[in-house]
């Protein structure tokens, strides 16, 4: 088979169905990809004209160009936009569009779950963005405190849409982070060991982590707080044993990390593309993979830092205060490797390599104001006020929109094969430079000098007219650059003419293929052995077009790719994905009914979709199983390998443990927000304790405990080709004890609304019941696939993934009904 | 997957005890142990150094576990990297869990 031959065979089995049925049911990662970016960079666009109203409104003083109330959600949109809507799905993009083809496969692990997670952050954005064209836009600022935004106070749906709307997002984020770690363990070229990935993969791997552990904290506190303003459950009230500082808590746990969860990625562009503009290698990788992942970890020790105005002991102040100062360490390390390799090599000022100096002016700026407010008598001082908003700004627009800006004019010739011809986008950069620091350098003046952020208006007579008008001014030059950037970016993709392959002489394996990009990325999948490939071989790229590499021979109208060692990179399994699907946009439509149910308090709605959901999850599991070989599979290269779904850990076992992971952080959340109202919160204890009872403990515990061996029984039998009927039975049946364990205790969790004790215990074991319910969901459907026999028989692989799901719904169970059941003992 | 967990672990580690001794000085505070007097120094106080130390020894414990020949990856990347945040970490517990020893109780 010649090279044209093989393209055609290829875009054949991974093209998406044309026209608008393409849009629906494409699960190709360039599409989705692409799509992420386009979206994404709309909701910029939106957030950014509400970025214009707010500096209209306070370009004089006393001004009336909008309401208060007005304003009010003018500025919370601003914010939760560009945090929810911008940053985060704009690197999901990027991740999606980019990752395969940087580590030399064909797509993503899931490349449905990439489908579905577009689809859900489409539809919980279209949420917010009718919310606000409706004027029922949230109002209580981004980060949403309460008693501000407790029904008292919030009383319409605002806040609701923020809650439901944001943690609709959030699914998106965590099914993207669950795909891009993964992807980036298991889907690799053959021979790319953990020390020859491409940096932006460590960067994103670091970054799909944060996202794992750092967005539960704000989806267990969306949820106790939509529990509250839909059904009293005090948990945020200080009368009733709550206490609004655990929100603050929960939110910020988010909120810190997030702010590295959106500069990590801009600084895997910035280490990824700095290099090629400076035409040598990045100095000291170890040292830059060391310093992400220390950077990443002690950001989630620095969330206190945002409450330190909370009257919290000066020793706690002390601890974060400390840790806040420490991240400029790892962030150090980063800029000084950044220096040094353009210290080395030979850099040229390409319109990238303008906004990486734009960036390093910018963010360096940002990093030093951010040990300023680290300092807690200074940040006393400057506690909100707009110096903080001037800090955030440097700190988001120049570490990530700069760097994100060097990346799409990096990347653009890639994405569109075309060769840049315009050059409008060297005027727009300096007008964003200059216009960005216009506003925000002024605001970090005005802010010393009183002025509180989240104010309509201000009186002529406090001395900020002038800088305000400036910083105004400023925004709007900063706001022209942006459009420009916008029609520059529109003119090269519809009239720039056809470019080179790879024009800036990179050594990833991005350039390694035509662009723009055929569907399959790689007629063959290559072999590497260094972290620059096509910079080693030149000849790369033609080689993989004429097939020399693994699974050069297209075969059965299947898509297949490989999966390897996570360590080492050595090949591990053949891989079947799955075709084009609406599956991902009907399980999200369904997903997003169950939200929207909730949001307009219709709650017959919310079962009823949530059956759905049920459904096509069983659905979507059960398709997985259909295009199976049997026995070992010829990939080329005389290498023989067994089928993904046939290996004891598949990457739907991965998966799994991933998602597990996010989860495990909720619960462990739940548990920090048990001890913090039993220790801190004001009005404890409560005037009745949940009390004992043997049975419901005893048959809880030994449900777990069978649920859990049955499926182990059950797993060991699947590996030996052994019956599997006695472990499932015996699972089943735990299952079931565990289910009418929880639901006893759950009818006696009492005081719902009346303190925040009975709540929190709702809480707990409602939690504990949903995994018991998902683990016999998932058993029953290994029963059936039993029952159904022949080559419908459960492979290892579902087995293992049912034995997973039911070990932590049997811990979760366990320890869910001991700290419930001896609650009254703990006193 | 060991060896992502090795590079992971010295962090994580450090993580856990930031945790752990903010927990314990919440918790010692709504006790009261500021109020109760252990040989010449309060039971905050005591338990707070104690805690102190106890997270640098598991920390120095991570790091000398990871140079070790059990533990460490054959992998020269993965055991520079990992060595290096082990060294990281203890030097993070020890700069951020210092105002255990030195400041005001409960104040």
């Amino acid at each position: 088979m010649n090279a044209l031959a093989r393209h055609r065979a290829l875009s054949r089995i991974w093209s998406s169905e044309p026209g608008w049925r393409g849009v629906i049911s494409t699960v190709n990662h360039s599409d989705i990809g692409r799509m992420f970016l386009l979206v994404a960079t709309l909701f910029f666009l939106i957030g950014g004209v509400l970025a214009m109203l707010i500096r209209t409104q306070l370009a004089t003083p006393h001004s009336a160009f909008v309401a208060p109330a007005i304003y009010d959600q003018i500025f919370t949109m601003h914010g939760t936009i560009m945090m929810f809507l911008f940053a985060i799905p704009l690197f999901e993009g990027a991740a999606v569009y980019l990752l395969p083809k940087l580590l030399g496969t064909r797509d993503l692990a899931y490349p449905r779950l990439s489908a579905f997670g577009f689809w859900c952050y489409v539809f919980g954005g279209l949420m917010l963005v009718f919310a606000m064209l409706a004027g029922l836009a949230p109002d209580s600022g981004w980060f949403m405190y309460p008693p501000l935004s407790s029904s008292a106070h919030s009383p319409g749906v605002n806040a609701d849409f923020w809650l439901i709307g944001v943690t609709f997002v959030e699914v998106s984020a965590i099914a993207a982070a669950v795909e891009i770690c993964v992807s980036i363990l298991k889907f690799r070229a053959p021979g790319m060991s953990l020390d020859l990935m491409p940096i932006f993969a460590w960067y994103a791997l670091v970054t799909a982590l944060m996202i794992l552990m750092g967005f539960p904290p704000l989806i267990l506190g969306s949820i106790l707080l939509e529990l509250e303003r839909a059904f009293g459950f005090p948990f945020f009230e200080s009368a009733l044993g709550g206490s609004p500082l655990l929100w603050q808590h929960l939110f910020w746990l988010f909120g810190h990390p997030e702010v590295y969860i959106i500069f990590l990625p801009a600084a895997g562009v910035i280490s990824t593309v700095l290099p090629v503009m400076a035409r040598t290698a990045l100095l000291g990788y170890r040292w830059v993979v060391a310093a992400a992942v220390a950077l990443a970890f002690l950001s989630f020790g620095l969330w206190v830092h945002h409450m330190f105005a909370t009257g919290i002991p000066h020793m706690g102040l002390a601890f974060f205060s400390a840790a806040s100062t420490l991240v400029a360490v790892p962030t150090g390390i980063q800029i000084f490797a950044w220096l040094g390799t353009l210290w080395k090599g030979r850099p040229r000022l390409t319109l990238p390599m303008l906004y990486i100096i734009g960036f390093f002016l910018t963010f360096v700026i940002g990093g030093l104001t951010g040990v300023m407010v680290a300092i807690v008598p200074f940040d006393w001082q400057a506690h909100d006020t707009a110096f903080v908003t001037a800090h955030l700004h440097y700190v988001l627009f120049g570490g990530f929109v700069f760097p994100m800006l060097a990346g799409l004019y990096y990347w653009l010739p890639q994405i569109t094969g075309r060769k840049r011809f315009f050059r409008i986008g060297e005027m727009a950069f300096w007008l964003i430079f200059l216009g960005f620091n216009g506003a925000f350098l002024a605001m970090h003046w005005v802010g010393l000098l009183g002025q509180r952020r989240r104010i309509a208006w201000y009186p002529e007579d406090a001395g900020w007219t002038a800088i305000n008008l400036f910083s105004s001014i400023s925004s709007f030059v900063m706001a022209i650059g942006v459009a420009m950037v916008v029609f520059d970016i529109a003119l090269h993709a519809l009239l720039a003419i056809r470019g080179s392959r790879n024009p800036w002489g990179a050594g990833t394996l991005e350039w390694a293929m035509p662009t723009p990009p055929a569907a399959y990325n790689f007629a063959s999948i290559p072999i590497v052995g260094d972290r620059e490939p096509l910079a080693r071989d030149p000849e790369l790229a033609n080689k993989i077009a004429r097939g020399e590499y693994f699974l050069g021979a297209p075969r059965g109208g299947l898509r297949e790719t490989l999966t390897v060692d996570a360590a080492s990179g050595n090949p591990e399994a053949l891989v079947i994905f799955p075709g084009n699907s609406t599956l991902p946009i009907a399980l999200a439509a369904a997903t997003g009914a169950a939200f929207l149910g909730a949001l307009i308090r219709a709650y017959w709605i919310v079962p009823i979709a949530l059956l759905f959901v049920v459904g096509l999850s069983l659905r979507w599991g059960w398709s997985q199983r259909e295009a199976a070989y049997p026995g070992l599979q010829n990939v080329g290269r005389a290498t023989l390998l067994p089928q993904a779904i046939d290996t004891d850990r598949s990457p739907g076992w991965w998966g799994s443990a991933f998602l597990l992971l996010a989860d495990a952080v909720l619960y462990g959340s739940l548990f920090f927000g048990y001890a913090f109202l039993w220790t801190v919160g004001p009005n404890w204890p409560p005037p009745q304790w949940l009390s004992l009872s043997v049975l419901e403990l005893a048959l809880g515990l030994i449900g777990a405990a069978a649920a859990a061996f049955g499926l182990h029984v059950a797993a060991r039998a699947a590996s030996r080709g052994a019956s599997l009927w006695r472990g499932l039975f015996v699972a089943l049946a735990g299952s079931g004890m565990t289910i009418a364990a929880l639901a006893m205790t759950l009818t006696r969790a009492g005081q719902l609304t009346d303190y925040a004790y009975g709540a929190t215990m709702f809480v707990m074991i409602a939690y504990a019941l949903i995994h018991a319910a998902i683990a016999a969901i998932m058993t029953s459907s290994l029963v059936y696939q039993t029952l159904r026999g022949g080559a419908a028989c459960p492979r290892t692989s579902n087995v293992n993934i049912v034995r997973l799901w039911t070990d932590y719904a049997a811990f979760v169970a366990a320890t869910s009904l001991i700290a419930t059941q001896f609650s009254s003992y703990l006193t | 997957m060991k060896d992502v967990v090795r590079i992971v672990i010295a962090m994580l580690v450090w993580l856990a005890v930031f945790s752990a001794l903010y927990g314990l000085e919440g918790v010692g505070c709504a006790a009261g142990w500021q109020h109760i007097q252990v040989t010449g120094a309060t039971l905050f106080q005591a338990a707070m150094t104690l805690a102190f130390f106890v997270a640098l020894l598991i920390l120095a414990a991570v790091l000398v576990g990871l140079r070790s020949p059990l533990f460490r990856s054959d992998s020269p990347f993965v055991a520079h990297i990992s060595i290096i945040l082990a060294v990281a970490a203890l030097f993070a517990g020890a700069w951020t869990l210092f105002p255990a020893l030195a400041l005001s109780h409960c104040a």
